[in-house]
């Protein structure tokens, strides 16, 4: 092959600048600019080599916000969180002694229907959280072969701390969304406890965001037992809603990817994908999340190794 | 690497970064992508080459690892629920006709999305620079053959992309 003699870039250059409109965009166009070079030194000068993941924090931080704003928590259906970048000028939460309990399994009962074991689950008596300081997770989400793990202290009416991809971050206080709503610490404690009541709260929305009813309620109600500091009577009428759900059928003993036995429950839908969650129904602890969204997004897991309430938090990283 | 030198290179680059970015990730997260290159090249300006070409080079290959790592970090969210309104992207703004400015960048988009990786980034790159081919090849990792091959080839097909969507271009 040989070399043109014509550069067509050139020529290229001019059609599209004839052309009535730009294949390329600026960031202007979504309402973005581009820092300028004094910007960009000085941001440079102040952050550590290899902190640079900051930015895309504070990034998310405004997402997060703009999403908030336009109501879209409703589809998030879980424990909703932004991302407020480190400060320096405000003292740090204390050191970290948390003493949450580890979720570990100790059923040696068997079950032949998902729902016995979810009304199992819901015998088990929650810790009390109203008045508790955080509400601890800890976790190791698993996707593909790579393996994050996930630590968050929930804050009572103080910020809360998440500790991911090698920072600790402060968040603001707490709030978790409730059928498309975002509801704060103390409102989350007066959730129903009636199945039927909570089922059809956890819902509200589904219709108005174009989901399956039933994987709302499912996904709602496990995304809440997984991570939010529910107290114990609306504990177990989550596990009761799930309970009450057509997928609520067979079940079988699997471990997680911890190594700990539980059963399956699981849903299935085909526009949605499935979700299969592994629960311990001695201890009333969901042990694992499994994920397998449809469209062909990979597959990914969560399970949680400890949660809790916790007296204090971990110190911030120092970006 | 000199301010004026870094200057010239922010300058340079920094629109194909983000259009090479936007392709596969929100326009906030292309936007910091832009910047990320740039302050790890500033950082690392002591071990910049000496040589332009090379340096365009170098800084495209921050730029790469940027996007990827952007990328990394936006699917492991994506699958997680509890992060859902993480992808939730301004709109577009216009000062003009808001409507037809959205309309019009949301076909020239679709019209880049449609073509294959090699030949988009070629396209983007002769839109989103005034540098010559020859440079540009050097920069991507190319012949100049070849990247003005894939430039023909994207070429064709935006054209025709645009003249199915009505947008024909004039001149054409």
């Amino acid at each position: 092959m040989t070399e043109p003699t014509d550069d067509p870039t050139e020529e290229f250059r001019r059609e599209i600048a004839a052309s009535p409109t730009s294949i390329v965009s600026t960031p202007e166009e979504f309402g973005l600019r581009f820092l300028t070079v004094d910007e960009l030194i000085e941001k440079a000068e102040a952050t550590a080599p290899g902190r640079l993941g900051s930015l895309r924090r504070e990034a998310r931080r405004r997402t997060w916000l703009l999403g908030a704003a336009a109501g879209l928590t409703a589809a998030a259906a879980t424990v909703v969180m932004v991302v407020l970048p480190p400060t320096r000028d405000e003292a740090p939460p204390p050191i970290a002694s948390p003493s949450p309990s580890v979720t570990e399994s100790r059923s040696p009962a068997t079950f032949d229907v998902a729902r016995e074991v979810l009304l199992a689950a819901a015998l088990v008596k929650g810790p009390q959280t109203a008045e508790i300081n955080y509400w601890q997770v800890k976790s190791i989400q698993v996707f593909g072969t790579e393996e994050v793990p996930r630590e968050i202290w929930l804050g009572n009416g103080r910020p809360s701390v998440l500790r991911q991809d090698g920072f600790v971050d402060r968040l603001p206080a707490a709030s978790f969304p409730a059928g498309g709503e975002s509801i704060g610490w103390q409102a989350l404690q007066r959730l129903p406890s009636r199945p039927e009541q909570l089922s059809a709260l956890l819902s509200r929305d589904a219709t108005a965001v174009g989901r399956d009813k039933r994987w709302t309620i499912f996904k709602a109600a496990g995304d809440l037992i997984a991570e939010a500091p529910v107290p114990p009577q609306v504990r177990s009428a989550l596990w009761r809603v799930l309970a009450s759900q057509p997928g609520a059928g067979r079940t079988n003993q699997a471990l997680d990817h911890a190594g700990r036995r539980g059963w399956t429950v699981s849903m299935s839908l085909p526009a949605e994908g499935s979700i299969t969650y592994l629960v311990d129904p001695v201890s009333g602890q969901l042990l694992e999340a499994r994920y397998k969204p449809s469209g062909g997004r990979p597959p990914w897991t969560v399970t949680f190794l400890e949660r809790g309430p916790a007296e204090v938090a971990p110190p911030l990283t120092d970006t | 690497m000199s301010k004026e030198e870094f200057e010239q290179l922010v300058s340079e680059l920094s629109l194909l970064i983000f259009n090479v970015a936007l392709a596969k990730l929100p326009a906030e997260d292309a936007n910091d992508v832009v910047s990320e290159t740039f302050m790890a090249l500033w950082q690392t300006r002591d071990r910049a080459p000496v040589d332009p070409e090379e340096r365009r080079r170098w800084c495209w290959g921050i730029a790469r690892n940027k996007i990827l790592q952007a990328l990394q970090h936006t699917r492991r969210k994506h699958h997680d629920g509890r992060f859902v309104v993480d992808h939730v992207s301004a709109d577009p703004q216009s000062l003009d006709d808001p409507a037809e400015s959205v309309a019009k960048a949301d076909a020239a988009r679709r019209a880049l999305d449609s073509l294959p990786p090699g030949e988009r980034e070629a396209v983007t790159a002769a839109a989103a620079t005034d540098l010559p081919g020859k440079e540009l090849a050097a920069m991507l990792g190319m012949s100049h053959t070849a990247f003005a091959s894939r430039l023909s080839r994207g070429r064709e097909k935006i054209v025709k992309f645009l003249r199915s969507d009505g947008l024909i271009w004039e001149g054409e």
